[in-house]
């Protein structure tokens, strides 16, 4: 046994958490809003749902906050990922069913979380996180957990128990548009992350194997990057206006200053930097002894490529391309601004109008998109790289 | 078995192997050797065409090297690179493999032979097959690119300083290693080092290199007895008779050595001094022939010869086997202090002694050529 000193057993993670459930507690668990501009009237936790849930809510933290003394064991990890899912899933049934009851035979009338609610989705991610990141488990109960709490709020939404929340009245007059939207998102970040990597893999093997490549073409994709996305949008638009003007062709085939050509060639531009840079490094972690080796055993060119270079590169090829498309997704967002459509289009119709909840109703999906292709590419990679290269820096 | 005839390599201008002559019998163990930069690599990748040669030829079996295509060439040949080069993401399995998969055997007989060869190299299969070459040892990666080599079964072996990168205990024990291997496989073998103790251990042949260029070619112990100039003398340096010594083998030198019981030693402490010559250690063993200790006569007897009392001794420490070289010999002698040491066999019995007076006699005659 491990001697251990006696305040050595404070999590503070988990004690951060009880700290932070605690604070929905105190503050509002959300505003009352009469119609879409009105200001809104806070409601706490207790008015919202009750002494048994205020109760409950309660003993979650006081549980919390007794835990984070107790020795990160195994029991004690999980007991702490179940109050953390305990807690959202509390907050979030209370916000549906107390909103639903609340805005009942208004026409107008939603609700929009508030401090209270937001602070204790925090404090859950906390308790869950702090536990799971140290626990002995596999990958697949990681993910699980993981994406639980969004299946929950899928189910809610699914069943109409969230309706009374303002992002998803906003979503509800705006369906359709949602749809097709969400479609150019999904277009635009798809067809620059294909282009950046088609064009960028080949440069970055390019940069590789000649040496005179190597400056310039990194000189130019760093370059790229340090330029703000909205002023590469920008720069984008003259250029491309000017030749349109001046080529009908060009005009007919939908290129012009402004939608999407300006916006898929910013975003290409951008997602070429992951691609390139891993591309090359995928070479460059091919040591020249196993090269040498291979050669040696009597590899022809394209034994090599097979049993040696695609195996070590292609992951690590891969883990560009998925840096690159998380970043996509998140730019695609700014495109709207030059009239290319996407997701960004609520968000800066809510900024314009002075709606929130328009901009939370079109982050939300931003922010899911981009978890959801991120994991499954890691699973992707994870599933193509050799195991002697797991865990090794890539 | 493999023949240069004036062999040049240049790069750009820079002479890396300029004009070398030597031939490398069957089975034997040919080491190139001698500083950095001196072109013993490039020697060694001229043989399976990793290189061309600027002029000259390389022949194999009398056949230029040229003449065959290159991949079939090196899957013929087993090279085992300066820097172990395993595959990272292969197991050692699929290492050793490696050239089997590329002449396309049945993955039963690869697997079969992977093993096989695994047992050769002191590796369980069972324990090492899956594992990756990021969770073996310096020792064991280099075990696994030799076995690797060897997969095919190549009458011709190349070894860029295979145990360069391994401590100096490891890289002994893999160098006796390799003795019994080679013993057993009896490949052609051109072995290039830089540590001049391997080339003597090793080697049936060295080849003395500098600036691309031969300077010695010869037994081990002919290099040491005799260096071919003042640039081979320094590089064998000042202890050359010692190392020397480590290219004859006790077997060869043992002489008869005068054994009596634990009974029979009772009496003899004092007796007449019939030449006054110079008498012999008396080993003392027990019922099943195995040392247990000696009877030593003083040094300077007058007429009568006197033994100094029973002194018990530990085969293991005084004792060298047949197959121990020379140098291990004179080292047990002058650790001991005596003026010979037993030879032994496993099961601890006197086989015969080795004598100081031998040892000095052969360094003389060998230094004096
Ligand atoms: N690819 C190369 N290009 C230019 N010079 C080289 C190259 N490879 C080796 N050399 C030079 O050739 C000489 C012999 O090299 P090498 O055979 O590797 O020596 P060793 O193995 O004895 O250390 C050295 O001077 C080295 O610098
Ligand atoms: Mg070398």
């Amino acid at each position: 046994m491990i001697h251990r000193h006696p305040g050595a057993d404070l999590e503070k993670t988990t004690l951060l958490g009880a700290v932070l459930a605690g604070v929905t507690l105190l503050r509002p668990l959300f505003a009352f809003k009469e119609n879409r501009v009105a200001l809104g009237e806070p409601v706490m936790l207790p008015e919202a749902g009750g002494a048994w849930v205020t109760g409950a809510v309660a003993g979650l933290v006081l549980a919390a906050a007794l835990l984070s003394f107790a020795p990160q064991v195994n029991r004690v990890r999980w007991a702490k990922i179940s109050i953390g899912m305990l807690l959202f899933v509390t907050l979030v049934i209370t916000l549906g069913r107390s909103g639903s009851q609340t805005v009942a035979g208004m026409e107008f009338a939603r609700i929009t979380p508030s401090t209270g609610f937001w602070v204790g989705v925090l404090a859950s991610f906390v308790l869950v996180q702090g536990s799971l990141h140290s626990a002995p488990v596999s990958n697949l109960v990681r993910s699980v957990v993981g994406l639980a709490p969004f299946l929950v709020v899928l189910i809610l939404l699914a069943g109409g128990m969230l309706d009374s929340l303002a992002p998803v009245q906003e979503y509800y007059t705006r369906e359709a548009r949602f749809v097709s939207e969400l479609g150019a998102h999904l277009w635009l970040s798809g067809a620059a992350v294909l282009a950046a990597s088609v064009t960028g893999v080949p440069l970055g093997i390019l940069a590789y194997r000649r040496r005179m490549a190597e400056r310039p073409v990194f000189a130019v994709v760093n370059g790229i990057q340090t330029i703000p996305s909205l002023a590469l949008f920008g720069l984008m638009i003259a250029p491309l206006a000017y030749l349109s003007r001046e080529f009908p062709v060009l005009r007919s085939l939908g290129i012009r200053g402004i939608g999407n050509a300006p916006a898929l060639i910013a975003l290409t531009l951008y997602a070429l930097l992951p691609v390139v840079r891993n591309a090359y490094t995928s070479l460059a972690v091919i040591r020249g002894s196993v090269i040498e080796a291979g050669k040696g055993v009597g590899m022809s060119r394209a034994q090599m490529l097979r049993f040696v270079e695609v195996p070590i590169a292609v992951p690590i090829i891969l883990s560009g391309v998925r840096v690159s498309t998380v970043q996509a997704i998140g730019n695609t967002a700014v495109a709207a601004l030059i009239g290319a459509g996407g997701l960004g289009t609520f968000v800066f119709q809510g900024l314009g109008q002075g709606a929130p909840d328009l901009v939370v109703m079109g982050v939300i999906p931003i922010v899911l998109l981009s978890v959801f292709v991120d994991r499954s590419l890691a699973v992707v990679i994870r599933a193509l790289t050799p195991r002697g290269l797991k865990g090794a820096p890539s | 078995m493999i023949e240069f005839r004036n062999v040049v390599k240049r790069y750009r201008g820079q002479m890396a192997v300029d004009g070398i002559s030597f031939s490398i019998a069957e089975a034997e163990v040919c080491v190139l050797i001698g500083p950095s930069g001196c072109g013993k690599t490039t020697t060694l990748k001229l043989i399976n065409r990793m290189l061309e040669p600027s002029s000259g030829e390389v022949l194999l079996d009398g056949h230029p090297v040229a003449s065959f295509e290159p991949e079939e060439l090196r899957r013929g040949i087993g090279y085992v690179i300066q820097s172990v080069g395993l595959f990272p993401h292969m197991s050692v399995a699929e290492n050793v493999g490696i050239v089997p998969r590329l002449m396309k055997w049945e993955r039963s007989r690869r697997e079969k032979r992977t093993d096989e060869l695994l047992e050769l190299i002191g590796l369980d299969p069972a324990q090492y097959r899956r594992k990756y070459p990021s969770e073996l040892s310096g020792g064991e990666a280099q075990r696994v690119g030799v076995a690797r080599a060897l997969a095919a079964d190549p009458p011709v072996l190349l070894m860029d300083e295979p145990f360069g990168a391994v401590d100096p205990l490891n890289r002994e024990i893999l160098q006796l290693e390799f003795a019994a291997l080679q013993r057993k496989l009896r490949k052609t073998v051109v072995f290039v080092t830089h540590d001049l103790d391997e080339a003597i251990r090793l080697g049936d042949h060295v080849v003395i290199m500098r600036e691309g260029r031969i300077l010695q070619h010869d037994q081990p112990a002919e290099v040491l007895a005799s260096p071919a100039n003042e640039f081979v003398r320094q590089f064998v340096g000042v202890d050359r008779a010692l190392k020397r010594l480590a290219c004859f083998e006790v077997g060869d030198y043992m002489k008869r050595a005068e054994t009596i019981t634990r009974e029979e030693s009772f009496g003899r402490r004092n007796e007449p001094n019939g030449d006054g010559g110079e008498h012999p250690i008396l080993w003392v063993t027990n019922r099943d022939q195995a040392l247990v200790g000696m009877l030593e006569p003083e040094l300077n007897p007058g007429s009568r010869l006197v033994y100094r009392p029973y002194v018990a001794l530990h085969p293991d420490e005084v004792g060298v086997r047949p197959a121990a070289s020379l140098r291990e010999a004179l080292s047990r002698i002058l650790g001991q202090g005596l003026r010979a040491a037993p030879v032994i066999s496993d099961e601890g019995r006197v086989l015969g002694e080795v004598r100081l007076s031998d040892i000095e006699e052969l360094n003389q005659t060998g230094i004096a050529r």
